[in-house]
Protein backbone atom coordinates (compact mmCIF):
# COMPACT_ATOMS: atom_id res chain seq x y z
CA UNK A 1 0.00 0.00 0.00
CA UNK A 2 1.39 3.16 -0.89
CA UNK A 3 2.34 6.50 1.80
CA UNK A 4 0.70 9.28 1.62
CA UNK A 5 2.67 12.03 0.02
CA UNK A 6 5.10 14.18 2.23
CA UNK A 7 3.21 17.96 2.09
CA UNK A 8 5.02 20.10 -0.54
CA UNK A 9 8.39 21.45 0.87
CA UNK A 10 7.77 24.93 1.62
CA UNK A 11 10.29 27.06 0.76
CA UNK A 12 11.35 28.88 3.42
CA UNK A 13 11.66 33.04 4.06
CA UNK A 14 15.36 33.63 4.58
CA UNK A 15 16.17 35.23 1.42
CA UNK A 16 15.88 38.17 2.43
CA UNK A 17 18.80 40.81 2.81
CA UNK A 18 20.20 40.42 6.70
CA UNK A 19 18.65 37.32 7.56
CA UNK A 20 20.98 34.75 7.25
CA UNK A 21 19.75 31.37 5.77
CA UNK A 22 20.45 28.04 7.97
CA UNK A 23 22.56 25.25 6.23
CA UNK A 24 23.20 21.66 7.22
CA UNK A 25 25.96 20.25 5.32
CA UNK A 26 26.70 16.51 6.14
CA UNK A 27 29.15 14.78 4.47
CA UNK A 28 32.17 12.44 5.57
CA UNK A 29 34.95 14.07 4.02
CA UNK A 30 35.80 17.32 5.79
CA UNK A 31 37.61 18.83 3.18
CA UNK A 32 34.90 18.44 1.03
CA UNK A 33 32.40 19.83 3.57
CA UNK A 34 34.11 22.51 3.93
CA UNK A 35 34.34 23.89 0.39
CA UNK A 36 30.89 23.72 -0.09
CA UNK A 37 30.36 25.92 3.27
CA UNK A 38 32.94 28.32 1.08
CA UNK A 39 30.34 28.15 -1.72
CA UNK A 40 27.21 28.51 0.06
CA UNK A 41 28.72 31.34 1.98
CA UNK A 42 29.04 33.13 -1.53
CA UNK A 43 26.01 32.59 -2.61
CA UNK A 44 23.77 33.83 0.04
CA UNK A 45 24.47 35.02 3.56
CA UNK A 46 24.42 32.13 5.84
CA UNK A 47 24.81 29.90 8.60
CA UNK A 48 26.36 26.99 8.06
CA UNK A 49 27.10 23.57 9.74
CA UNK A 50 29.12 20.46 9.22
CA UNK A 51 28.63 17.50 10.27
CA UNK A 52 30.35 14.17 9.20
CA UNK A 53 27.39 12.45 10.22
CA UNK A 54 23.51 12.87 10.06
CA UNK A 55 21.89 12.15 13.23
CA UNK A 56 18.26 11.65 14.93
CA UNK A 57 18.38 15.13 16.84
CA UNK A 58 19.81 17.05 13.14
CA UNK A 59 16.89 16.37 10.66
CA UNK A 60 14.31 17.90 13.40
CA UNK A 61 16.22 21.24 13.98
CA UNK A 62 15.38 24.20 12.05
CA UNK A 63 17.27 24.76 9.22
CA UNK A 64 16.49 25.93 6.05
CA UNK A 65 17.85 23.66 4.00
CA UNK A 66 20.09 20.42 4.35
CA UNK A 67 22.65 19.33 1.89
CA UNK A 68 24.00 15.93 2.51
CA UNK A 69 26.29 13.58 0.56
CA UNK A 70 24.25 10.73 0.09
CA UNK A 71 26.62 7.71 -1.32
CA UNK A 72 28.54 7.81 2.26
CA UNK A 73 25.32 7.76 4.49
CA UNK A 74 24.27 4.29 6.77
CA UNK A 75 20.60 2.70 5.91
CA UNK A 76 19.83 4.62 9.57
CA UNK A 77 20.87 8.13 7.96
CA UNK A 78 19.37 7.14 4.97
CA UNK A 79 15.91 6.95 6.28
CA UNK A 80 16.01 9.66 8.33
CA UNK A 81 15.63 11.67 5.39
CA UNK A 82 12.08 10.43 5.04
CA UNK A 83 11.91 11.94 8.23
CA UNK A 84 13.04 15.15 7.36
CA UNK A 85 10.60 15.54 4.50
CA UNK A 86 7.70 14.54 6.40
CA UNK A 87 8.35 16.75 9.76
CA UNK A 88 6.56 20.06 10.11
CA UNK A 89 9.45 22.33 9.86
CA UNK A 90 9.40 22.04 6.40
CA UNK A 91 12.84 22.67 5.25
CA UNK A 92 15.00 21.86 1.64
CA UNK A 93 16.94 18.77 0.84
CA UNK A 94 19.62 18.53 -1.68
CA UNK A 95 20.86 15.33 -2.29
CA UNK A 96 24.51 15.37 -3.39
CA UNK A 97 25.95 11.72 -5.27
CA UNK A 98 28.14 10.72 -7.82
CA UNK A 99 25.43 8.66 -9.00
CA UNK A 100 26.45 5.30 -6.93
CA UNK A 101 23.12 5.56 -4.97
CA UNK A 102 20.74 4.98 -8.72
CA UNK A 103 19.54 2.09 -7.16
CA UNK A 104 17.41 3.88 -4.40
CA UNK A 105 16.40 6.67 -6.95
CA UNK A 106 12.91 4.81 -7.05
CA UNK A 107 11.95 4.91 -3.81
CA UNK A 108 13.56 8.49 -2.92
CA UNK A 109 11.66 9.57 -5.68
CA UNK A 110 8.72 8.11 -4.58
CA UNK A 111 9.47 9.28 -0.79
CA UNK A 112 9.78 12.99 -2.49
CA UNK A 113 12.72 12.75 -0.59
CA UNK A 114 14.53 12.94 -3.98
CA UNK A 115 13.61 16.40 -5.41
CA UNK A 116 16.80 17.93 -5.91
CA UNK A 117 20.25 16.19 -6.50
CA UNK A 118 23.50 17.16 -7.98
CA UNK A 119 26.75 15.23 -8.77
CA UNK A 120 29.92 17.40 -8.28
CA UNK A 121 29.90 21.28 -7.61
CA UNK A 122 32.66 21.69 -9.53
CA UNK A 123 33.94 25.50 -10.77
CA UNK A 124 31.96 24.87 -14.03
CA UNK A 125 28.77 24.49 -12.34
CA UNK A 126 29.25 27.09 -9.16
CA UNK A 127 26.73 29.49 -11.06
CA UNK A 128 24.01 27.08 -11.50
CA UNK A 129 24.59 26.03 -8.07
CA UNK A 130 24.21 29.17 -6.75
CA UNK A 131 20.61 29.67 -8.79
CA UNK A 132 19.44 26.59 -7.46
CA UNK A 133 20.15 27.41 -3.56
CA UNK A 134 18.38 30.81 -3.96
CA UNK A 135 15.72 29.14 -5.74
CA UNK A 136 15.61 26.67 -3.26
CA UNK A 137 15.34 29.39 -0.26
CA UNK A 138 12.05 31.13 -2.10
CA UNK A 139 14.09 33.04 -4.64
CA UNK A 140 10.82 33.33 -7.15
CA UNK A 141 13.28 33.31 -10.66
CA UNK A 142 11.88 31.53 -13.57
CA UNK A 143 13.41 31.08 -17.02
CA UNK A 144 16.47 30.06 -18.59
CA UNK A 145 18.38 33.53 -17.91
CA UNK A 146 18.57 33.42 -13.99
CA UNK A 147 21.19 30.80 -14.97
CA UNK A 148 22.63 32.68 -17.89
CA UNK A 149 23.98 35.81 -16.68
CA UNK A 150 25.99 36.23 -19.55
CA UNK A 151 23.99 35.18 -22.84
CA UNK A 152 25.82 35.33 -26.19
CA UNK A 153 22.85 34.22 -28.55
CA UNK A 154 19.43 33.85 -27.99
CA UNK A 155 16.17 32.36 -29.96
CA UNK A 156 12.63 32.73 -29.14
CA UNK A 157 9.11 31.69 -30.55
CA UNK A 158 5.82 30.68 -29.57
CA UNK A 159 4.10 27.83 -31.01
CA UNK A 160 0.33 27.23 -30.96
CA UNK A 161 0.58 24.08 -33.32
CA UNK A 162 2.22 21.14 -33.49
CA UNK A 163 2.73 21.59 -37.08
CA UNK A 164 5.13 23.77 -36.46
CA UNK A 165 7.34 21.43 -34.40
CA UNK A 166 9.42 20.36 -36.89
CA UNK A 167 10.48 24.25 -38.37
CA UNK A 168 11.22 24.98 -34.73
CA UNK A 169 13.54 22.18 -34.06
CA UNK A 170 15.24 23.21 -37.92
CA UNK A 171 15.77 26.22 -36.32
CA UNK A 172 17.53 24.87 -33.08
CA UNK A 173 19.69 22.90 -35.11
CA UNK A 174 20.68 25.67 -37.23
CA UNK A 175 21.02 27.42 -33.61
CA UNK A 176 23.35 24.53 -32.03
CA UNK A 177 25.53 24.28 -35.50
CA UNK A 178 25.83 27.80 -35.56
CA UNK A 179 28.01 27.47 -32.08
CA UNK A 180 31.61 25.31 -31.16
CA UNK A 181 30.11 22.38 -30.17
CA UNK A 182 30.87 18.94 -30.58
CA UNK A 183 29.53 16.71 -33.23
CA UNK A 184 27.70 14.75 -30.87
CA UNK A 185 25.65 17.65 -29.01
CA UNK A 186 23.11 19.25 -32.29
CA UNK A 187 21.15 16.13 -32.56
CA UNK A 188 20.75 15.98 -28.59
CA UNK A 189 19.81 18.94 -27.95
CA UNK A 190 17.24 18.92 -30.92
CA UNK A 191 15.83 15.66 -29.03
CA UNK A 192 15.78 17.53 -25.83
CA UNK A 193 13.41 20.18 -27.83
CA UNK A 194 11.79 17.73 -29.42
CA UNK A 195 10.48 15.98 -26.28
CA UNK A 196 9.97 19.06 -24.67
CA UNK A 197 8.13 21.18 -27.12
CA UNK A 198 5.49 17.71 -28.00
CA UNK A 199 5.59 16.85 -24.38
CA UNK A 200 3.98 21.06 -23.71
CA UNK A 201 1.85 20.80 -26.86
CA UNK A 202 0.29 17.26 -26.41
CA UNK A 203 0.28 16.63 -22.77
CA UNK A 204 0.05 19.95 -21.00
CA UNK A 205 -2.80 21.27 -22.43
CA UNK A 206 -5.94 20.25 -19.94
CA UNK A 207 -9.58 21.88 -20.34
CA UNK A 208 -11.00 24.12 -17.33
CA UNK A 209 -12.10 20.79 -15.45
CA UNK A 210 -8.34 19.58 -15.82
CA UNK A 211 -8.65 16.78 -17.96
CA UNK A 212 -6.14 16.13 -20.48
CA UNK A 213 -6.82 17.61 -24.11
CA UNK A 214 -4.77 15.49 -25.98
CA UNK A 215 -2.32 13.06 -23.78
CA UNK A 216 -3.42 10.14 -25.63
CA UNK A 217 -3.69 11.41 -28.91
CA UNK A 218 -0.43 9.92 -31.21
CA UNK A 219 1.67 12.49 -32.09
CA UNK A 220 1.25 12.49 -35.76
CA UNK A 221 -2.65 13.88 -35.48
CA UNK A 222 -1.78 17.54 -35.53
CA UNK A 223 -3.30 19.66 -32.55
CA UNK A 224 -3.48 23.57 -32.24
CA UNK A 225 -3.49 24.76 -28.52
CA UNK A 226 -7.14 26.68 -27.88
CA UNK A 227 -7.79 30.48 -28.38
CA UNK A 228 -4.82 32.52 -27.17
CA UNK A 229 -2.69 30.01 -25.99
CA UNK A 230 1.02 29.83 -26.73
CA UNK A 231 4.45 27.16 -25.94
CA UNK A 232 6.89 29.71 -24.96
CA UNK A 233 10.11 28.06 -26.26
CA UNK A 234 13.74 29.89 -25.14
CA UNK A 235 16.93 28.63 -26.45
CA UNK A 236 20.22 30.48 -24.90
CA UNK A 237 24.37 30.24 -25.20
CA UNK A 238 26.77 31.99 -23.68
CA UNK A 239 29.48 30.42 -25.80
CA UNK A 240 30.65 27.17 -23.19
CA UNK A 241 26.70 26.10 -22.20
CA UNK A 242 23.21 25.98 -24.75
CA UNK A 243 19.94 25.94 -22.78
CA UNK A 244 16.80 25.65 -23.18
CA UNK A 245 13.27 26.27 -22.01
CA UNK A 246 10.04 24.82 -22.80
CA UNK A 247 6.88 26.66 -21.25
CA UNK A 248 3.18 25.65 -21.14
CA UNK A 249 0.28 28.14 -20.30
CA UNK A 250 -1.57 25.52 -18.51
CA UNK A 251 0.67 24.06 -15.24
CA UNK A 252 -1.22 20.65 -15.19
CA UNK A 253 2.23 18.54 -14.32
CA UNK A 254 2.32 18.04 -10.93
CA UNK A 255 5.55 17.21 -9.02
CA UNK A 256 3.97 13.88 -7.16
CA UNK A 257 3.07 12.75 -11.13
CA UNK A 258 6.66 13.88 -12.26
CA UNK A 259 8.44 11.89 -9.83
CA UNK A 260 6.23 8.89 -9.94
CA UNK A 261 7.05 9.04 -13.52
CA UNK A 262 10.97 9.25 -12.87
CA UNK A 263 10.73 6.36 -10.03
CA UNK A 264 8.92 4.60 -12.48
CA UNK A 265 11.25 4.84 -15.30
CA UNK A 266 14.38 4.17 -12.81
CA UNK A 267 12.42 0.71 -11.54
CA UNK A 268 12.34 -0.64 -15.06
CA UNK A 269 16.41 0.32 -15.38
CA UNK A 270 17.06 -2.73 -13.39
CA UNK A 271 20.72 -3.82 -13.44
CA UNK A 272 22.10 -1.16 -16.24
CA UNK A 273 21.22 1.77 -13.07
CA UNK A 274 19.65 3.90 -15.38
CA UNK A 275 16.34 5.05 -16.53
CA UNK A 276 14.70 2.61 -18.58
CA UNK A 277 11.53 2.29 -20.52
CA UNK A 278 9.58 -1.20 -20.73
CA UNK A 279 7.67 0.40 -23.74
CA UNK A 280 8.68 3.89 -25.13
CA UNK A 281 6.41 5.85 -22.56
CA UNK A 282 8.33 8.31 -20.43
CA UNK A 283 11.05 7.87 -23.11
CA UNK A 284 11.19 11.81 -23.56
CA UNK A 285 11.72 12.60 -19.49
CA UNK A 286 14.51 9.75 -19.84
CA UNK A 287 15.73 11.41 -23.22
CA UNK A 288 16.27 14.59 -21.71
CA UNK A 289 17.90 13.31 -18.33
CA UNK A 290 20.92 11.32 -20.59
CA UNK A 291 21.03 14.07 -22.98
CA UNK A 292 21.19 17.38 -20.27
CA UNK A 293 24.04 18.05 -17.92
CA UNK A 294 20.88 20.01 -15.84
CA UNK A 295 17.12 19.29 -15.68
CA UNK A 296 15.27 22.33 -13.80
CA UNK A 297 11.13 21.92 -13.66
CA UNK A 298 9.53 25.20 -12.49
CA UNK A 299 6.02 23.92 -11.38
CA UNK A 300 3.30 26.46 -11.34
CA UNK A 301 -0.23 24.91 -10.27
CA UNK A 302 -2.95 25.93 -12.89
CA UNK A 303 -0.39 28.75 -14.37
CA UNK A 304 2.58 27.17 -16.33
CA UNK A 305 5.32 24.26 -16.64
CA UNK A 306 8.82 25.00 -17.50
CA UNK A 307 11.00 22.61 -18.27
CA UNK A 308 14.73 23.84 -18.38
CA UNK A 309 17.17 22.16 -19.78
CA UNK A 310 21.06 22.99 -20.08
CA UNK A 311 23.89 21.70 -21.33
CA UNK A 312 27.69 21.88 -21.35
CA UNK A 313 28.64 22.34 -24.88
CA UNK A 314 32.53 21.61 -25.08
CA UNK A 315 32.91 18.29 -23.35
CA UNK A 316 33.11 14.74 -24.80
CA UNK A 317 29.56 12.56 -24.40
CA UNK A 318 32.19 10.69 -21.88
CA UNK A 319 32.80 13.68 -19.73
CA UNK A 320 29.39 14.57 -19.85
CA UNK A 321 28.19 11.11 -18.83
CA UNK A 322 30.77 11.58 -16.09
CA UNK A 323 29.65 14.87 -14.76
CA UNK A 324 26.16 13.23 -14.57
CA UNK A 325 22.89 15.63 -14.43
CA UNK A 326 21.54 17.33 -11.98
CA UNK A 327 18.21 17.78 -11.58
CA UNK A 328 16.08 20.67 -9.62
CA UNK A 329 11.95 21.03 -8.97
CA UNK A 330 11.16 23.97 -7.62
CA UNK A 331 7.23 24.25 -6.89
CA UNK A 332 5.45 27.76 -6.71
CA UNK A 333 3.83 28.84 -3.31
CA UNK A 334 1.09 30.56 -5.32
CA UNK A 335 -2.14 28.94 -4.92
CA UNK A 336 -3.55 27.10 -7.90
CA UNK B 1 18.90 15.23 -41.32
CA UNK B 2 15.43 13.91 -43.13
CA UNK B 3 13.06 11.60 -41.90
CA UNK B 4 13.33 7.92 -42.06
CA UNK B 5 13.58 6.24 -45.94
CA UNK B 6 14.41 2.46 -46.24
CA UNK B 7 15.92 0.85 -49.25
CA UNK B 8 15.08 -2.95 -49.65
CA UNK B 9 18.00 -5.04 -50.58
CA UNK B 10 17.06 -8.98 -51.23
CA UNK B 11 19.78 -11.34 -50.39
CA UNK B 12 19.96 -14.96 -50.52
CA UNK B 13 18.03 -16.11 -47.68
CA UNK B 14 17.29 -12.96 -45.85
CA UNK B 15 16.07 -9.37 -46.95
CA UNK B 16 18.32 -6.27 -46.04
CA UNK B 17 16.79 -2.92 -45.28
CA UNK B 18 18.69 -0.20 -45.18
CA UNK B 19 17.45 2.93 -43.21
CA UNK B 20 18.44 6.55 -43.32
CA UNK B 21 17.38 9.70 -41.39
CA UNK B 22 15.99 10.24 -38.00
CA UNK B 23 12.96 8.00 -36.70
CA UNK B 24 10.92 10.73 -35.57
CA UNK B 25 7.34 11.30 -35.88
CA UNK B 26 5.84 10.24 -39.37
CA UNK B 27 7.44 7.29 -41.08
CA UNK B 28 5.10 4.79 -42.40
CA UNK B 29 6.69 1.80 -41.41
CA UNK B 30 3.72 -0.32 -41.39
CA UNK B 31 3.91 -0.06 -45.19
CA UNK B 32 7.56 -1.11 -44.67
CA UNK B 33 5.92 -4.18 -42.56
CA UNK B 34 4.07 -4.83 -45.61
CA UNK B 35 7.64 -5.05 -48.07
CA UNK B 36 9.14 -8.03 -45.72
CA UNK B 37 8.28 -11.37 -46.40
CA UNK B 38 10.89 -13.38 -45.46
CA UNK B 39 13.51 -12.74 -42.31
CA UNK B 40 15.36 -9.72 -42.19
CA UNK B 41 18.57 -7.44 -41.47
CA UNK B 42 17.98 -3.60 -40.22
CA UNK B 43 21.28 -1.78 -41.07
CA UNK B 44 20.84 0.94 -39.15
CA UNK B 45 23.91 3.06 -39.83
CA UNK B 46 22.61 6.11 -40.75
CA UNK B 47 19.80 7.07 -38.88
CA UNK B 48 20.45 9.78 -36.99
CA UNK B 49 17.76 11.15 -34.15
CA UNK B 50 15.52 8.99 -32.90
CA UNK B 51 12.36 10.47 -30.87
CA UNK B 52 9.96 8.97 -28.26
CA UNK B 53 7.05 8.94 -31.15
CA UNK B 54 9.44 7.90 -33.68
CA UNK B 55 10.22 4.91 -30.89
CA UNK B 56 6.92 4.02 -30.19
CA UNK B 57 6.25 3.99 -34.21
CA UNK B 58 9.48 1.12 -34.17
CA UNK B 59 7.80 -1.25 -31.56
CA UNK B 60 4.97 -0.94 -33.07
CA UNK B 61 6.54 -2.51 -36.57
CA UNK B 62 8.96 -5.05 -34.29
CA UNK B 63 5.75 -6.61 -33.08
CA UNK B 64 4.11 -6.92 -36.24
CA UNK B 65 7.34 -8.50 -37.65
CA UNK B 66 7.72 -10.76 -34.57
CA UNK B 67 4.21 -11.74 -34.45
CA UNK B 68 4.69 -12.80 -38.70
CA UNK B 69 6.97 -15.08 -37.22
CA UNK B 70 10.03 -12.98 -38.85
CA UNK B 71 13.68 -13.32 -37.62
CA UNK B 72 15.18 -9.70 -37.37
CA UNK B 73 19.13 -8.94 -37.09
CA UNK B 74 20.10 -5.29 -36.59
CA UNK B 75 23.39 -4.38 -38.33
CA UNK B 76 25.53 -1.90 -37.77
CA UNK B 77 23.80 0.02 -35.17
CA UNK B 78 24.19 3.69 -34.99
CA UNK B 79 24.88 5.54 -31.34
CA UNK B 80 21.63 7.04 -31.18
CA UNK B 81 19.98 3.42 -31.80
CA UNK B 82 22.75 1.75 -29.18
CA UNK B 83 21.00 4.66 -26.72
CA UNK B 84 18.09 3.50 -27.40
CA UNK B 85 18.37 0.01 -26.47
CA UNK B 86 19.57 0.93 -23.19
CA UNK B 87 16.75 3.31 -22.63
CA UNK B 88 13.71 1.23 -23.98
CA UNK B 89 13.29 -3.08 -23.77
CA UNK B 90 11.23 -3.20 -26.76
CA UNK B 91 13.07 -0.99 -28.96
CA UNK B 92 15.39 -4.04 -29.77
CA UNK B 93 12.64 -6.78 -29.07
CA UNK B 94 14.13 -10.02 -29.43
CA UNK B 95 16.10 -9.16 -32.83
CA UNK B 96 19.80 -10.57 -32.90
CA UNK B 97 22.21 -7.73 -32.63
CA UNK B 98 25.16 -8.36 -35.08
CA UNK B 99 26.76 -5.56 -34.84
CA UNK B 100 27.09 -1.80 -33.42
CA UNK B 101 28.94 1.49 -34.06
CA UNK B 102 30.91 2.61 -31.15
CA UNK B 103 31.73 6.55 -31.04
CA UNK B 104 35.12 7.47 -30.97
CA UNK B 105 36.30 11.28 -30.92
CA UNK B 106 39.83 12.35 -32.67
CA UNK B 107 40.83 15.42 -30.53
CA UNK B 108 43.39 16.94 -33.37
CA UNK B 109 40.47 17.01 -35.86
CA UNK B 110 37.55 17.40 -33.20
CA UNK B 111 35.78 14.90 -35.56
CA UNK B 112 33.91 11.80 -34.41
CA UNK B 113 34.62 8.24 -36.38
CA UNK B 114 32.37 5.07 -35.57
CA UNK B 115 33.92 1.93 -35.34
CA UNK B 116 32.09 -1.10 -35.99
CA UNK B 117 31.90 -4.14 -33.49
CA UNK B 118 30.23 -7.28 -32.37
CA UNK B 119 28.77 -6.60 -29.27
CA UNK B 120 30.21 -10.07 -27.96
CA UNK B 121 32.44 -10.95 -24.43
CA UNK B 122 35.17 -9.26 -25.74
CA UNK B 123 33.47 -6.09 -26.70
CA UNK B 124 34.39 -3.70 -23.31
CA UNK B 125 38.50 -4.91 -24.21
CA UNK B 126 37.69 -4.09 -27.84
CA UNK B 127 36.14 -0.45 -26.60
CA UNK B 128 39.21 0.18 -24.70
CA UNK B 129 41.82 0.38 -27.24
CA UNK B 130 42.66 3.16 -28.73
CA UNK B 131 42.92 3.56 -32.37
CA UNK B 132 43.99 5.19 -35.43
CA UNK B 133 42.31 8.57 -36.78
CA UNK B 134 41.58 7.64 -40.25
CA UNK B 135 42.04 11.51 -41.29
CA UNK B 136 45.64 12.21 -39.07
CA UNK B 137 46.93 8.94 -37.54
CA UNK B 138 46.13 10.57 -33.81
CA UNK B 139 44.93 7.87 -31.38
CA UNK B 140 41.25 8.22 -30.49
CA UNK B 141 39.64 7.52 -27.54
CA UNK B 142 36.49 5.34 -27.20
CA UNK B 143 33.57 8.66 -26.35
CA UNK B 144 31.38 7.01 -23.88
CA UNK B 145 31.24 5.04 -21.16
CA UNK B 146 32.08 1.32 -21.56
CA UNK B 147 29.29 0.03 -18.72
CA UNK B 148 26.90 2.68 -19.85
CA UNK B 149 27.24 2.14 -24.03
CA UNK B 150 26.93 -1.85 -23.54
CA UNK B 151 23.86 -1.72 -20.81
CA UNK B 152 21.67 -3.28 -22.98
CA UNK B 153 23.78 -6.76 -22.71
CA UNK B 154 23.19 -6.90 -19.05
CA UNK B 155 19.34 -7.15 -19.87
CA UNK B 156 20.04 -9.48 -22.16
CA UNK B 157 22.05 -11.51 -19.22
CA UNK B 158 18.85 -10.46 -16.90
CA UNK B 159 16.24 -11.71 -18.83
Amino acid sequence: MSQPSPPEPRPPSRFAPGTPARFLVVDRQETVGAAMAAVLRRIVPCEVELRARLTAPDVHRDVDLLIVSYDELSLVERSLLTVYVRREKRGQLVIRSNGACRMDFPLLLEQHVLTNYVTEVSQRRVHEFGVTIQKLLGSEQSGVEPYFPVVRDRLSRQVASSVEIQAVLEEARAFVESKEVREWLAPRFVDVVDELLTNALYNAPVDPAGKPLWSTRARNVPITLPEQARVDVQLVSDGRRLGVSVTDPYGSLTREALLGHLAKRFRQGGNTLAARTEDGRGLGLITCLRSLTHLIVNLDRGRRTEMIGIVDSGISIKQHRQAGTWFNTFQSEREP
Amino acid sequence: MPKLKWQLQPQADETRVVFSGDLIEGPNLDELVTQIHSNVVFDLAEVGRVSSSGVRQWIQMMNALTAAGHHIAFDRCSPAIVSQFNMVAQFRGAAEIRSILAPYYCQDCNKEHPRQIVPGPNAATELEEKLPCPSCGTNMEFDELVESFLGFRSHDARA
